[in-house]
């Protein structure tokens, strides 16, 4: 029988190894998702596949104005969700910080209170950093024939 | 007839002096009996169509053919039955100075640097123990101390497959235990250690049965419980685990069609309606590693271990 009280130093080692095994799990969650979307967006990925890409991007010409609909690069802070004039860089960003949110759906399991975005930020692999790859904001036209 | 009788007694002789070294064993039986129970298999192709002959023989029995089969009969058997006698003299000189030094020894061994057990039953004593059985079966006249060693064949049995569970189960718990396991089970494995002493210094084979039985059922408990708490811990850790690589098996983005592309509204509400599923799963999966890790620290499920118990001997005929 094990039944060891809470606050016993050998019971918290465990739950503290426990934890740490959470943390890595919720690490990997983030880091597959990540990788996922970049497979679906990176240039080269796509070559290498037969998908088409993902998402569709129209090119307008209006009077002399050259530009694109929806907006690749475009940061519109006061863009409501379900307006089709949000960039395709915010949703990207969005679509990243609903993994990073998933450290807030799980409880810890060393104390009461608290998320895991300490970890997640100290976290080598899942540390924000540019994975995305950047659409060219000022593509040049073409030349005219 | 009498012809074949005696090329039959020539054609064996060389192979009977060739095997002698070492006689052909049936499978699994023990070297001296199995020698054992080939003379007797040499013996009886002999005796039958010898006795069958017997009348032909006798009536016979002035020719000198009838005197060469009679001579060649007797000196195979004289043959047979002295090097049977000298093969179980041999043996029955050894049993005792075996049972008496092997009986001694204690019931379990640690080895020293790792701290595994094992059970001490000497192999000179298995194969003595075999050896009397296919004895007994021949009818042979077995020694006394044989005899009273092999009149507690079961019991020993029993005890080697008891001690065999302890064995295992222990040495298992020392090979997986982590090093944060390790504390939690401290105090278990000490009264275990504790205990085993007597097993490694007091108590011999030759110790009572009574005295061994109590002793080896102390332990069984002791280690069975325990081995149960870490195995409890660790199915619940792989829960955990398990739990963890759904997560992460599964990413948090998807495109349910491959050859589409997508206009961006539209992708971005199925994968809104995605997360949200994927949300409720990591959800209900964070509670469930929750009560994994509690489970651990449970009363976990008692069931009685699995023993090797007495059987009542096979009827000797």
């Amino acid at each position: 029988m094990l039944r060891q009280s809470k606050g016993a130093p050998a019971w918290r080692a465990y739950v503290e190894f426990i934890n740490n095994i959470l943390i890595q799990g919720i690490a990997l969650t983030v880091t597959n998702s990540l990788r996922f979307l970049l497979g679906m967006i990176d240039p080269a990925a796509i070559a290498a596949s037969d998908n088409p890409s993902l998402l569709m991007v129209k090119l307008q010409l209006e009077g002399t104005d050259l530009f694109y609909d929806p907006p690749l690069d475009v940061v519109k802070k006061d863009a409501a969700p379900g307006n089709d004039n949000i960039s395709i860089m915010d949703r990207v960003h969005s679509w990243i910080s609903d993994f990073y949110n998933v450290v807030k759906l799980v409880k810890r399991l060393d104390r009461q209170e608290g998320d895991f975005l300490k970890e997640m930020e100290e976290h080598e692999e899942v540390r924000p950093r540019p994975l995305v790859h950047r659409p060219n904001p000022n593509p040049k036209p073409h030349p005219q024939p | 007839m009498q012809q074949l009788f005696s090329r039959d007694r020539h054609s064996s002789m060389p192979g009977k002096f060739y095997e002698r070294e070492g006689p052909p064993l049936f499978v699994n039986m023990p070297p001296v009996s199995g020698a054992l129970a080939w003379v007797q298999g040499l013996m009886s192709r002999m005796n039958e169509p010898h006795r069958c002959l017997k009348v032909v023989l006798e009536a016979m029995q002035e020719t000198d053919e009838a005197k060469d089969v009679q001579r060649l009969y007797e000196s195979i058997s004289s043959g047979l039955t002295d090097f049977e006698a000298e093969l179980y003299g041999k043996w029955g000189d050894t049993v005792e100075a075996t049972s008496t030094e092997k009986l001694t020894l204690p019931l379990l061994t640690r080895e020293s640097r790792s701290g595994e057990l094992s059970v001490n039953f000497d192999p000179l004593l298995v194969k003595l123990l075999s050896e009397v059985k296919y004895f007994v079966v021949q009818g042979k006249d077995i020694p006394e101390v044989a005899a009273d060693l092999y009149a507690r064949a079961e019991k020993f049995r029993v005890q080697r497959g008891n001690l065999e569970i302890i064995k295992n189960k222990y040495n298992e718990m020392l090979a997986t235990m982590l090093d944060v396991e390790k504390p939690l089970l401290k105090g278990q494995m000490k009264a275990i250690d504790k205990l085993l002493e007597k097993g490694l210094k007091e108590l011999s084979w030759s110790s009572s049965y009574e005295e061994k039985t109590a002793f080896i059922d102390e332990v069984m408990g002791l280690v069975t419980e325990a081995h149960v708490t870490l195995t409890a811990m660790k199915d619940n850790m792989r829960g955990i685990e398990a739990v963890l690589k759904k997560w992460a098996d599964n990413p948090l983005i998807t495109r349910k069609q491959t050859s589409k592309t997508y206009v961006p509204t539209v992708y971005t509400e199925e994968q809104a309606k995605e997360l949200e599923v994927r949300y409720k799963d990591i959800t209900d999966g964070g509670k469930e590693v929750h009560n994994l890790l509690l489970e651990s620290n449970k009363v976990p499920r008692q069931s009685s271990p699995l023993t090797v118990t007495l059987t009542p001997p096979l009827p000797l005929t």
